[in-house]
């Protein structure tokens, strides 16, 4: 179903061209406002449907695939080392189809192998962590994500009003012990007005609506043994009573609401003052096989805000823009008591036994004219992750800086774009308290590993390269190459992508 | 001015968000005070209590909190989250057994303790345990029972083992010998191995491959002379056709249970005196000794002198006291001289008959005395190594109506 209804958007989105400028000029235009770093930095305040009409000025499709590989020698042993895949996508953006309404779609297919995970056999780690299932086999997880999304935005007068829904499935499965099969859905549906407060500046609104699903069931085949499994509560800890049981059949069942509201002031071009404010909540729990109760309960906050500065006359480019994003997840834990077989495990009480803070600052500014920009840029990061009982924290506050630069050559039919980025992440203060914890076991490991992970000081290099180019009026293709190397961690990633804008 | 405006407003929403996210959050957790009564009433005689530390245990986190009795005390208080506790006690108890001091272990252990609530009391039930316990014998019935004509009637004896300890043990190997010497004859034996070793020629054990043969915690099981309905015969005797055990008497008066699971002779057959002149020995062979290498390894010769000044030799077994786990000597009340046994494996001996031919010993056997309960609530039987203090004399045999 999910493979039938990605071919169809993707021929939607290659019927949407059959109007497509086939203007050189414009579409350089297109393809410049799409890969300017500085264009980029503006382009994300744009990304609110109520302001898509002013995101881009140029209307284009482009339709990629990309193979990309990343591999690190010290990771989060719950994300793995990386992923190995190939992606199908295309990103369509169109202003001029019908009068006063911009459209916009996506559709996406990636194909990838996450390597190397340990403890962690739930999939969408960034959703749910730290209530994963685990055990301390793990391996590769072979993932399948299927994304569409699409949206309308209608001017009418001073107000603009907008909509847009989305659909994301991850189904990610491994064929050898302990073999999960993971299913989820992500549906999102957002609602969004502007209104043009002065001739310059729009006020938008928007109220995005998400409801996630995943069902995560393990099986073994072996009849050699079955490692262990946890149901993680938090920094290793894990509910004793109801994990390890291997042999119980069952799903796993998370289940997660979200609501996020943005507030955006922002002007029609790219020279102004840009303030953002949002507020973002997600509520989820989790199911475990043996009782029908909630085994977890969170509540994953973030408030966020951003302002920045933007300017841009025929010589020079330039801007600043200072965001900061509060996170806060707190977690529940329920405490059970085994009834028997009759009614099997009873919830008798909740524990309030896990935060997550991330509290990042990040500032960022610009300066370049048409051809060329550098962007230099620094961040602190405040993370801390608690557990109550046995007590257990890790903290790290970070800064990370790092300059990037990027030229863009416009040829006589194509343009090629070379961006290199630099950066370091060092570590002011660190901590970590793990009681409870017997050395030596695979847990110990996993929470020393992930903590050296959290506290590295990579240093950073990361380069691209985009050529753009014209073969004919309808076919426009490009390639692109990025590479990143770092230190400390020893990571390695590439990506290689080919396509053609439409 | 537009633009000051504006960033004026930014940078209090930045303040605003900045303190309502702090990273001070205190974790919230439901506790409740719980009061924990000790429950004595299966400890009986008496006694005294020391070191009594209690360990509660939620089983979800598996975080222990502990709590200590304080001496004379009956009750001990815990603050603890909500959960679900298993609960054990553990302490020393001092026991007054007859007079001598026993030091033991008095233990408690409780599952499934739900806390929810601000407050809550829970009962703890002590029981002992002996750290050294194994299997011991409950009861012996060697006298047998008269046939409605009033003859002797040997077939219907039995004994009754024990499992004593908190752990389930296997029967599998364990053997009974029946001591050569007897406790109404004190005789100058050379060699005298009496210190370290028990003869006897009339050894069985009970067959299995190690774990056979499960006895858990508490529980019994019967070894009868031949297991069969013996009230179909004699009317005054007893159904043994359920014991679990049989012993391979000799063919004459052998009769076989094919449903009952014979023993296996190491030495002789035995044949249970039927005044308890004898001493019984139980216990197990070591690690890779089979019943040959047994045999060849503890067979030796022992020889007195008789009244006429005659040297009377006897080829035996000497049965290393090492390997002995339980011992009870027997004689008559009024007969006794000496005890067959190293006083190390019995420093007492029990009875059932008054005298030496005593008639009304039938029906009659040596029973262990009840000292307190397991865990589970079956028994714990007194052994003190002292059967004249071990053992009620002289009592009607269990088994019989």
């Amino acid at each position: 179903m999910k493979k039938e209804l990605f071919i169809a958007v993707i021929a939607c989105s290659l019927w949407q061209v059959v109007n497509a400028q086939d203007s050189l000029k414009m579409h350089l235009q297109g393809i410049r406002e799409r890969t300017d770093q500085a264009q980029v930095i503006r382009n994300d305040f744009y990304k609110s449907p109520a302001l898509r009409p002013f995101q881009y000025r140029q209307s284009i499709t482009p339709v990629n695939i990309s193979y990309f590989a990343d591999n690190r020698d010290l990771y989060n042993y719950q994300t793995g080392s990386g992923d190995k895949g190939f992606s199908i996508s295309t990103d369509s953006y169109q202003k001029h189809i019908f009068p006063n309404i911009t459209l916009w779609g996506n559709a996406k297919y990636e194909n990838f192998k996450v390597q190397n995970l340990k403890f962690n056999e739930t999939s969408d780690y960034e959703l749910l962590f730290p209530y994963l299932t685990a055990d301390s086999v793990g391996g590769n997880l072979s993932t399948e994500i299927y994304e569409f999304s699409g949206g309308i935005a209608k001017e009418v007068g001073k107000w603009i009003f907008a909509g847009e829904a989305g659909y994301r499935a991850n189904l990610s499965h491994r064929k050898i012990d302990p073999r999960p099969i993971n299913n989820s859905s992500d549906i999102k549906a957002a609602l969004g007005a502007s209104y043009a407060i002065t001739s310059h500046y729009y006020l938008s609104a928007n109220v995005d609506l998400r409801f996630y699903k995943q069902r995560n069931e393990l099986s073994f085949v072996s009849v050699l043994g079955r490692p262990a499994i946890y149901h993680f509560n938090g920094l290793g800890a894990y509910n004793n009573l109801i994990s390890g049981s291997a042999g119980v059949q069952g799903d796993i069942l998370y289940q997660l609401n979200a609501v996020e509201a943005k507030l955006i002031l922002a002007p029609k071009n790219d020279k102004g003052i840009f303030i953002q404010l949002g507020a973002d909540q997600k509520s989820g729990f989790r199911t475990l096989p043996l009782s029908t109760a909630h085994a977890n309960d969170w509540k994953d906050q973030v408030v966020s805000g951003k302002i920045g500065y933007l300017h841009n006359n025929t010589d020079w480019r330039y801007g600043a823009i200072a965001s900061l994003d509060l996170q806060t997840k707190k977690g529940s834990e329920g405490l059970f008591n085994n009834e028997g077989a009759s009614t099997g495990y009873v919830k008798i009480s909740e524990l309030s036994s896990y935060r997550y803070y991330n509290f990042h600052y990040n500032l960022e500014a610009y300066i370049g004219q048409k051809d060329w920009s550098v962007k230099p840029y620094a961040s602190y990061s405040q993370i801390k992750e608690q557990y109550v009982n046995p007590f257990r924290e890790q903290f790290t506050n970070n800064v990370n800086f790092g300059v990037q630069g990027q030229y863009l050559l416009e040829l006589n039919r194509g343009l090629f774009g070379i961006s290199l980025n630099l950066q370091q992440q060092k570590v002011l203060d660190k901590g970590s308290v793990f009681n409870g914890m017997v050395q030596g076991t695979g847990i110990a490991d996993l929470l020393q590993q992930n903590y050296n992970y959290l506290t590295a000081e990579p240093f950073s290099i990361g380069g691209q390269a985009r050529y753009d180019f014209v073969l004919s009026g309808k076919i426009k293709p490009f390639v692109s190459v990025q590479a990143l190397s770092a230190s400390k961690i020893n990571q390695k990633y590439y990506t290689l992508t080919l396509g053609t804008v439409f | 001015m537009k633009n000051k405006t504006i960033l004026n407003w930014l940078f209090f929403g930045l303040i605003v968000f900045s303190f309502s996210s702090c990273m001070k959050d205190e974790f919230l957790e439901s506790r409740s005070e719980v009061t924990i009564e000790i429950d004595n009433s299966k400890l009986e005689g008496e006694y005294t209590l020391s070191n009594v530390k209690i360990q509660l245990q939620e089983i979800n986190s598996q975080t222990t909190t502990s709590a200590t009795l304080a001496e004379g005390a009956d009750a001990a208080t815990a603050n603890l989250t909500y959960g679900t506790y298993t609960a054990t006690l553990e302490g020393d108890i001092t026991m007054s057994v007859n007079g001598t001091e026993k030091a033991m272990k008095v233990k408690s252990h409780k599952s499934n303790i739900v806390v929810n609530s601000e407050a809550l009391t829970i009962s703890l039930e002590t029981f002992l345990s002996d750290p050294s316990a194994n299997f011991v014998f409950k009861e012996i019935f060697f006298t047998g029972t008269l046939s409605e004509e009033g003859k002797q009637y040997n077939g219907d004896k039995y004994f009754i083992i024990h499992n004593n300890s908190s752990d389930t043990l296997y029967a599998d190997g364990l053997f009974i010998a029946q001591s050569d010497f007897l406790t109404i004859t004190k005789r100058d034996y050379t060699p005298d191995v009496m210190k370290d070793a028990v003869s006897s020629d009339q050894i069985f054990r009970i067959p299995g491959n190690g774990t056979e043969y499960p006895v858990l915690p508490g529980e019994d099981f019967i070894i009868a002379n031949n297991a069969i309905n013996h009230t179909t015969g004699n009317p005054n005797s007893i159904d043994l056709s359920n014991a679990d055990f049989e012993i391979e008497l000799i063919g004459s008066i052998n009769v076989d249970n094919p449903a009952v699971p014979n023993t296996v002779n190491i030495s002789g057959n035995l044949l249970m005196h039927n005044q308890g002149y004898t001493a019984y020995v139980m216990g197990r062979l070591p690690e890779g000794m089979d019943d040959d290498k047994f045999r060849e390894e503890n067979a030796y010769t022992y020889s007195y002198i008789a009244v006429n000044g005659r040297e009377l030799s006897f080829d035996s077994y000497k049965i290393p006291n090492s390997y002995i786990i339980d011992a009870v000597n027997l004689s008559v009340k009024t007969g006794f001289e000496w005890l067959v046994t190293a006083p190390t494996l019995d420093m007492g001996w029990s009875y059932a008959g008054l005298v030496t031919g005593d008639k009304e010993r039938y029906n009659k056997s040596v029973v262990r005395k009840q000292l307190g309960t397991l865990d589970n609530g079956k028994a714990l039987l007194q052994d003190t190594n002292n059967s004249t203090v071990d053992f009620d004399p002289a009592v009607k045999a269990t088994l019989l109506k």
